[in-house]
């Protein structure tokens, strides 16, 4: 959202990086220590820290290009590209510049000791891989979410960003959004009493109505890299690009897909992070034909305790119809209104559209003028200007990889719930599932050799 | 629907109709075993959807049959598809297929060395064997794996020592690979002076 985003200059930026944790009431305790920085090939305050893009397709230009400003505010430079198809490589040399890399295999950027972070945007199946991979080499890392696809991924990303003490910002952006931050504030000041539920709409995924049978790879894919941890299988031109989304392995559907982003802000906003259902139950309708077996229409209820709420996902569920926008708000007009989520509170409601890069409020909530002695909350400066704060002050960065995981997992309970046909008992603590040996094995799905964690 | 029969079940899978379909192979778990070869036959030999179809009731079956308190439905399903995994009658694919299914329901104990081995050491079913073997990660499965690591050779015997530090196993050689770059491209920066 270019509309969402300030531009940042490189000395403003300085000042705010290390200041803001102090600043702001929200405990957002250090991941790294700030005397690892600047060493061991770590950017310095002074120096631009180089950035490498893995996955430059639809969405990893995206990203690419919502980090020219701070390029241009000589806070990085892009040092290299990746991805597995060449013509999207090409097409990414051309836009990112002579002075960036080529690569097909990610692993050359990771050798790299000249490289200090990624962009990870792959596939979603290459997420946990890559992340771990990258994390193992020293790079501090910029992961689309969902982060992962399986309960093991979630714990590996989780144990190599704290061994490696490296930087992780997943990208469910929608905690950096500045109507975000107005809907933070508003729950934590009790604007709508205790919140009991969190009923989240989305609308339903698509059929692959194609009847396309398996091919040979074209000549500018590499398959088996595209591939990469997923089992073995003839290539079909369904599983890609952007329509894994639509497939259980790889994307996960639009739960692992927008509930990334809608289900973040309800874990933000509610201050769930570490914690998690004891009860996920799903129901769904598959596809009746295709390739693609991703829920078209699906229902999850999540079942918090201590403190009690639940969670539900809905597709379609009920969409509140979007509010009238001058495009003057803080989030600008509301443009992706097929999904959102309501709060229900013991004294109210709250209801916001999107969740990802535009994510949009209520007018009561935008309007509402904090008391004197009301909580603040934390205020991301952006996305990824928040991650940069992490890498250069070790502050915990606002969708960190344990958040990111904790939303991961509830994308993927819901969906193992749907596959299994019944209720999944979790341990939020111990991070399994109880009671269920077929979908404690799930849990865990092994990757083929040699793009496994 | 009508008392669906394994019979029955054929019939609405080859319907012509893809909500029949779907709605067919959705109620397919209760079948259990009796139903998992004739899918696999059609999932082999039928039109692409109607394959599709039976494919994903033979899964729907297992995920039916994997449920807890479901062992009388297991085990039988465990056998028909340890029988079907070994039948080169049907496509490579299907097979592998068939190797994920039983690593989500077989017990540890059910893994017979000996049958299994030959599996690991198969050019066209090994990596998904290993897999397999990797997620039970019982005695029986890392044993499988042990012996195959003494017989394999080349990148599945680096595949299967992976599998073997996975299941907490220390094998010093061959080391694994995952780090190391394969892979080139022709792509030159643009722009970029030579």
């Amino acid at each position: 959202m270019p509309g969402n985003r300030q531009r940042v200059k490189r000395r403003d930026f300085l000042k705010t990086a290390g200041v803001t944790v102090a600043a702001g009431s929200v405990a957002i305790p250090e991941l790294i220590s700030p005397r690892a920085l600047a060493s061991n090939g770590k950017p310095g305050a002074n120096e631009r820290i180089r950035v490498a893009h893995i996955g430059m397709g639809g969405r990893g230009r995206g990203l690419y290009g919502e980090m020219r400003g701070l390029r241009d505010a000589g806070l990085c430079e892009h040092v290299a590209v990746c991805d597995v198809d060449d013509r999207r490589l090409e097409e990414a040399s051309k836009i990112v510049g002579p002075q960036a890399d080529v690569y097909r295999d990610y692993r050359y950027i990771l050798e790299r000791k000249d490289v200090d972070a990624v962009v990870i945007a792959t596939p979603d199946h290459w997420h946990g891989v890559q992340f771990v991979h990258a994390a193992e080499c020293g790079k501090h890392i910029y992961c689309e979410k969902p982060a992962c696809c399986t309960i093991e991924e979630g714990k590996a990303m989780i144990e190599a960003a704290r061994r490696n003490k490296i930087a992780s910002q997943i990208g469910s952006q929608g905690r950096s959004q500045p109507e975000a931050y107005l809907a933070h504030r508003y729950l934590v000041n009790g604007n709508i009493g205790r919140v009991y539920r969190v009923d989240c709409w989305h609308y339903p995924s698509p059929v692959d109505k194609s009847h396309t049978p398996d091919s040979d790879p074209p000549p500018e894919l590499d398959w088996d890299l595209w591939l990469g941890p997923l089992r073995w299988r003839p290539y079909n031109k369904r599983y890609l690009h952007g329509v894994f989304r639509w497939l259980l392995e790889s994307g996960g559907g639009q739960i692992r897909d927008r509930g990334a982003h809608v289900m973040s802000c309800a874990m933000w906003w509610l201050g769930a992070d570490g914690t998690g259902p004891v009860e996920v139950e799903a129901t769904g309708t598959p596809p009746e034909e295709g390739l693609w077996d991703s829920c078209v229409e699906m229902k999850v209820t999540y079942v918090f305790k201590n403190p009690d709420w639940i969670l539900t996902w809905n597709q379609p569920g009920e969409p509140v119809p979007p509010e009238e926008r001058t495009g003057k708000e803080p989030g600008g007009k509301i443009t992706r209104p097929g999904y959102g989520a309501v709060y229900r509170g013991e004294k109210g409601t709250m209801v916001h559209w999107g969740g990802d890069g535009g994510t949009w409020v209520e007018k009561k909530v935008r309007e509402w003028v904090p008391p004197p002695g009301a909580k603040d909350v934390y205020k991301s400066p952006g996305h990824f200007e928040d991650w940069f704060e992490g890498i250069r002050t070790g502050k915990k960065t606002i969708m960190n990889v344990e958040a990111g995981v904790g939303v991961a997992y509830l994308c993927i309970l819901g969906n193992l719930s749907y596959m299994l046909g019944r209720k999944l008992h979790w341990d939020p603590v111990k991070q399994e599932i109880i009671g269920d040996e077929q979908a404690r094995r799930l849990m865990v799905r092994p990757q083929r050799h040699p793009y496994h964690l | 629907m009508e008392q669906l029969t394994v019979a029955k079940l054929i019939e609405l899978l080859n319907s012509p109709d893809p909500f029949v379909r779907r709605d067919a192979w959705l109620a397919a778990g209760p079948l259990g075993a009796a139903a998992l070869r004739p899918l696999a036959d059609l999932a082999a030999t039928g039109e692409l959807e109607i394959s599709r179809a039976a494919n994903r009731g033979m899964w729907q079956i297992v995920r039916y049959v994997g449920a807890p308190g479901r062992e009388e439905l297991r085990r039988p399903a465990v056998e028909t598809l340890g029988e079907m995994v070994v039948d080169t009658r049907l496509p490579v694919q299907l097979r592998r297929d068939i190797v994920w299914m039983l690593s989500e329901i077989i017990k540890d104990e059910e893994i017979d060395q000996a049958s299994a081995l030959p599996l690991l050491l198969d050019a066209d079913l090994g990596e998904d064997v290993r897999m397999a073997l990797q997620r039970v990660a019982g005695p029986n499965a890392i044993g499988v794996l042990k012996a195959g690591f003494t017989q394999a050779q080349g990148e599945h015997k680096t595949a299967i020592a992976c599998s073997l530090r996975k299941c907490g196993i220390a094998i010093d050689e061959p080391p694994c690979p995952k780090l190391v770059p394969r892979k080139t491209t022709t792509v030159k920066p643009v722009g970029r002076d030579a």
